[in-house]
């Protein structure tokens, strides 16, 4: 009987629920060296770790947006399996406001290409990694900090910032309104660690939950 | 007066994301038959992030079952959906004063026990849900025909819903009550969703359910054989949620005095 029910009873053909990522990285001329080669490491890893995890690969959609003196979609969103990281240079201003809108902008398009294919999906994250602070004029930055304050009050996305080396935490912390976290060093492998596994548990998650998300043993405390 | 037995089987289990953040399964399930027969089957799924999560889905169903149990008449022997409307909402207001008292005991706060819960009673001639929260219950008709009794769906996101504990809960609550002699029953928390029910509509898929209602009638099924299923593989490849599914048969109609 038990095999029997396992054999017989056939599931729904529906759409794996979905759960947008942007991975939203400073490729600005400070970021040269082993910053960005720590960095390109880590987007490998985070694919990696995710690959391991049977649902969150079918699940986790991830996108990256670059912000130097341009702004630039560098992968738009993909699920796991059909993710190629890229190998991403640095030089160039900062241009993190622009980028930011860019980034709200895909996570807005892509919640609607879900409505519309009725899949159902869970809150994107939007992940800013930086060493700076923007070299845009301020009214574009304000306008990002706006932006970004308005989406997670309306919970439509769930916007972390990371700064890396001389990052300007007290800009970033005007921008997310999130306690913006200090990488240790460059840990990039232990935060894209953390952020496949953050994932995980965000698309694995049960209606209804805020999940905990696990420590993090990358920030500087 | 015609009465029925009923046959219920009922497994939790838990997910394989809960195994990983060494969560204990948090829903819970309970059920009582009236003395006039009628059924009260009673599931909850504590929310992962409360810190009593398991003690508020097992409080929440048994308080629910309780109050159904001991009404002076069977819940749906008088009236309509109205009726049972007030009915139900009593019955929540106990669970939720059940829930307080929890918390006042572990000086705690309620939302630490928060949960969903969906009460159902069923009758020969009616069944009657009331839902706060996420999961499903689908009744089949004597011609075979599946329904969605409840289900609902909160915000824009799939990881949303309401608790019992939420502010302003009873208004999201949802009540029904379908006329007729429903053959089979299956209630269950939101992990099983997504296998259940097809998307976008929430349409009962048939091919889950008849196998299941089938197995409730074979006089050697077993609530073991159904845990042995939401364990297995095929299941735990498409959801790491906790589980939970309460199947429901009728062992067959005998007249009573």
């Amino acid at each position: 009987m038990v095999t029997e029910l396992e054999e017989m009873v056939e599931f729904a053909e529906n759409p794996e629920p979905r759960c947008a990522c942007v991975l939203l990285l400073d490729t600005s001329g400070s970021m040269a060296g082993e910053k960005i080669d720590a960095l390109n490491e880590g987007i490998r890893t985070f694919k990696e770790e995710l690959q391991g995890d049977p649902l969150a690969s079918r699940r986790v959609e991830v996108a990256i947006v670059t912000f130097d003196s341009q702004v630039q979609v560098v992968q738009d969103f993909v699920t796991v399996d059909a993710f190629e990281p890229p190998l991403l240079h640095a030089s160039g201003q900062t241009a993190m406001g622009t980028g930011i809108l860019r980034a709200l902008e895909l996570v807005r398009e892509r919640k609607a290409v879900y409505k519309r294919n009725g899949i159902a999906y869970y809150r994107p994250w939007i992940f800013m990694i930086t060493d700076g602070e923007p070299t845009e004029p301020d009214h574009i930055v304000q306008h990002a900090a706006q932006q970004v304050r308005r989406e997670e009050e309306n919970k439509g996305v769930a916007f972390f910032a990371v700064g890396v080396d001389k990052a300007n935490m007290a800009t970033l912390a005007e921008i997310s309104v999130r306690q913006p976290l200090k990488l240790r060093g460059l840990a990039f492998r232990e935060l894209f660690v953390w952020l496949s596994a953050s994932m995980q548990r965000v698309s694995g998650s049960k209606p209804g939950d805020q999940v905990p998300l696990p420590p993090t043993g990358w920030s500087e405390i | 007066m015609e009465r029925v037995e009923w046959r219920v089987l009922a497994a939790s289990v838990q997910g394989s994301m809960h195994e990983r953040l060494e969560l204990p399964c948090q829903d819970a399930f309970a059920d009582a038959t009236t003395p006039s027969g009628a059924l009260i089957v009673a599931v909850a799924d504590g929310a992962g992030s409360a810190r009593y999560a398991q003690q508020g889905a097992q409080c929440a169903v048994q308080a629910m079952v309780e109050f159904l149990r001991n009404l002076p008449s069977d819940p749906l022997t008088n009236g309509g959906l109205d009726e049972w409307r007030a009915l139900a909402t009593q019955a929540i207001e106990s669970v939720q004063r059940a829930l307080a008292e929890q918390a006042a005991q572990h000086e705690a706060t309620v939302s630490d026990f928060a949960t969903t819960l969906i009460g159902v009673v069923a009758t020969p001639h009616a069944v009657a849900s009331v839902q706060i929260g996420d999961g499903a219950v689908v009744l089949e008709d004597a011609q075979g025909q599946l329904h969605l009794l409840t289900h609902t769906r909160v915000g824009e996101y799939l990881n949303e819903t309401v608790f019992l504990t939420s502010e302003g809960a009873l208004s999201h609550a949802r009540f029904e009550r379908w006329e007729g002699a429903a053959a089979h029953l299956a209630i269950f928390t939101d992990g099983l969703e997504l296998l259940a029910l097809q998307l976008p509509d929430a349409t009962p898929y048939p091919p889950f359910f008849q196998p299941l209602f089938r197995f409730v009638d074979s006089p050697e099924a077993s609530a073991a054989q159904l845990e042995a299923f939401l364990r297995s593989e095929r299941v735990r490849a498409r959801t790491d949620d906790d589980l939970t599914l309460v199947l429901i048969g009728r062992k067959g109609e005998t007249p009573c005095e």
